[in-house]
């Protein structure tokens, strides 16, 4: 599958010429330098990949490597392929209307167990936008308002892209917290040490990957990282945690900008 | 359980992660501060069992403990985090609480926030935890105040099946129900007097954004639990003279950007 812009999509951005439609509230329509063309769309649904199973390894702790999860890799596969070819058709259709941005964009993580087999989506939208002063050469994408970029590119800081990763990791309860969650046992206050490090993981891994996928877009840093649990599922005693990690990317321009100034508002 | 240095050797390249909106980024910096990297601390944990009264009603203290423990792993956890990364502190602290489907005994205690540095002036020992946006932390530093750390009191209380009973005339009446007022005035002050002791142990001068959340758990039966969190500050003399306000009509957002708290 290639990013081209695909057909329907094809006449509604013609139809668009001349004329801007946004998701832009009023004031964010009024940043400076900032011209909303139209909404962009990037969507891609994936069959959900089983993989297989791996072991992720310890980085040389020892209570990490004691731990037994693992993680398959197919759905990591799966919803990294559906973020880039997303990303990659949200930033197609910016082209198309010649526009250097596309701002507030909603991620929406999708997951759908109703056909046959589960398929993940991850669709991605946004207001391309021309710039008085452009990014970069390519469009960019970011979850930022236009307001918010005006802010930021004032202090020397600008967004490069939408950095994600994501990481679903299986853990398998020891003989401690087997005891502690078996009913008869009428067990106190104990901490399930299994699960603890299996949800430690999914996270270290998420954001293990948030930031390769930032340095990849040679970023510095990220902001408003939305770490959302897709939450676990229980199979008897075998524990999985899903978890999405994506924000905007941004790289510091100029170190020495003028910060804009916070006032105590009345 | 320690787990923190294996995630943070991955985020030592330079690269930081935060969950501050763009306003919190822009404020940290102007107030000479660099966010490092988002910390959390989490725990699973399993609650023990605890027999209740019927007639009167009671803190369930097991509960009360097993809350209070959870919260206080997690949250030592970002602590520690927080410390690996050489931090001041961490702000925009939320803790987060997930229960486990067809096992009500079991849940996340999950505390979440973004650790800072002063660019300036670091300093030594603990570093500090909030639930302090970047404005608030902005606005407190202007008017010289350092908080020290995030202070909380839960309990956990189970009222007695009587006070919910209702029979002859009472059934037509308005009335009072003393014994649930009761119930609650109790849990509620418990749960403030347990966070002004965290503060007093931090010796601090006072807690700001305090806020008292209401919880009700299924564990085995009914039970309403009652969280007091702020953020506990001492005073310093103010760098600068503090920010005089300035009536502003604000014609921003009134929907921040995906991800960004409010303002």
């Amino acid at each position: 599958v290639s990013a081209e812009v695909p057909a329907s999509a094809q006449a509604r951005l013609e139809e668009l010429r001349g004329m801007t439609s946004s998701f832009f509230s009023a004031a964010s329509y009024a940043a400076q330098g900032v011209h909303a063309l139209g909404q962009v769309v990037g969507l891609s649904a994936c069959r959900l990949a089983t993989g297989v199973v791996r072991r992720t390894r310890g980085h040389g702790d020892r209570s990490l490597v004691t731990a037994r999860w693992q993680e398959y890799d197919g759905p990591v596969r799966s919803w990294t392929t559906a973020r880039q070819r997303a990303t990659e058709r949200l930033l197609a259709q910016a082209k198309q209307l010649g526009a250097h941005a596309v701002l507030g964009v909603e991620a929406r993580h999708e997951r759908d167990d109703s056909g046959a087999e589960p398929v993940v989506e991850v669709i991605l939208t946004g207001t391309a936008v021309r710039l008085d002063e452009p990014i970069a050469k390519a469009p960019v994408a970011a979850l930022v308002t236009p307001q918010e970029l005006v802010r930021l590119r004032a202090a020397g800081t600008v967004p490069v892209g939408i950095a994600g990763g994501f990481s679903s990791v299986f853990v398998t309860a020891g003989r401690d917290t087997f005891n502690a969650m078996a009913p008869w046992r009428r067990a106190g206050n104990v901490e399930l040490e299994d699960y603890t490090l299996g949800v430690y993981e999914a996270r270290r891994l998420a954001l293990q990957r948030l930031s390769a996928s930032a340095a990849s877009l040679g970023a510095h840093g990220v902001i408003g990282v939305d770490l959302s649990d897709l939450g676990h599922h229980r199979v008897e005693s075998v524990m999985g945690w899903q978890v999405h990690a994506w924000g905007t990317a941004v790289k510091r321009t100029r170190g020495d900008a003028p910060r804009p100034k916070g006032v105590l508002a009345l | 359980v320690t787990v923190a240095s294996a995630r943070l050797s991955d985020s030592k390249d330079g690269l930081f992660t935060s969950d501050l909106s763009v306003n919190e980024y822009l404020l940290l910096e102007d107030a000479g501060y660099e966010p490092l990297g988002l910390v959390l601390g989490s725990s699973i944990y399993h609650v023990g069992y605890q027999r209740r009264r019927l007639r009167a009603s009671h803190e369930l203290t097991v509960l009360s403990e097993a809350l209070y423990h959870a919260r206080e792993l997690a949250m030592g956890r970002m602590q520690e985090e927080a410390a690996e990364l050489g931090a001041d502190g961490v702000v925009g602290v939320r803790l987060d609480f997930k229960g486990f489907e067809g096992a009500s005994h079991i849940a996340e205690f999950l505390a979440i926030g973004t650790a800072v540095r002063s660019r300036s002036h670091p300093r030594e020992g603990k570093p500090f935890t909030s639930d302090l946006s970047g404005q608030d932390f902005w606005t407190l530093k202007r008017t010289g105040a350092h908080p020290v750390g995030l202070v909380l009191g839960t309990c956990v209380y189970s009222v007695a099946a009587a006070a919910f009973r209702f029979r002859g005339i009472r059934m037509f009446r308005n009335m009072e129900l003393p014994q649930l007022t009761e119930a609650l005035y109790d849990a509620r002050e418990l749960a403030m007097t347990r966070m002004q002791e965290e503060a007093k142990a931090l010796s601090a001068d006072g807690i700001v954004g305090a806020r008292i959340d209401e919880h009700r758990h299924s564990w085995r039966g009914r039970a309403i639990e009652f969280v007091a969190v702020g953020t506990a500050i001492v005073r310093e003399t103010p760098a600068e003279p503090p920010a005089s306000p300035m009536p502003v009509i604000d014609l921003n957002d009134r929907v921040p950007s995906r991800g960004s708290r409010s303002s």
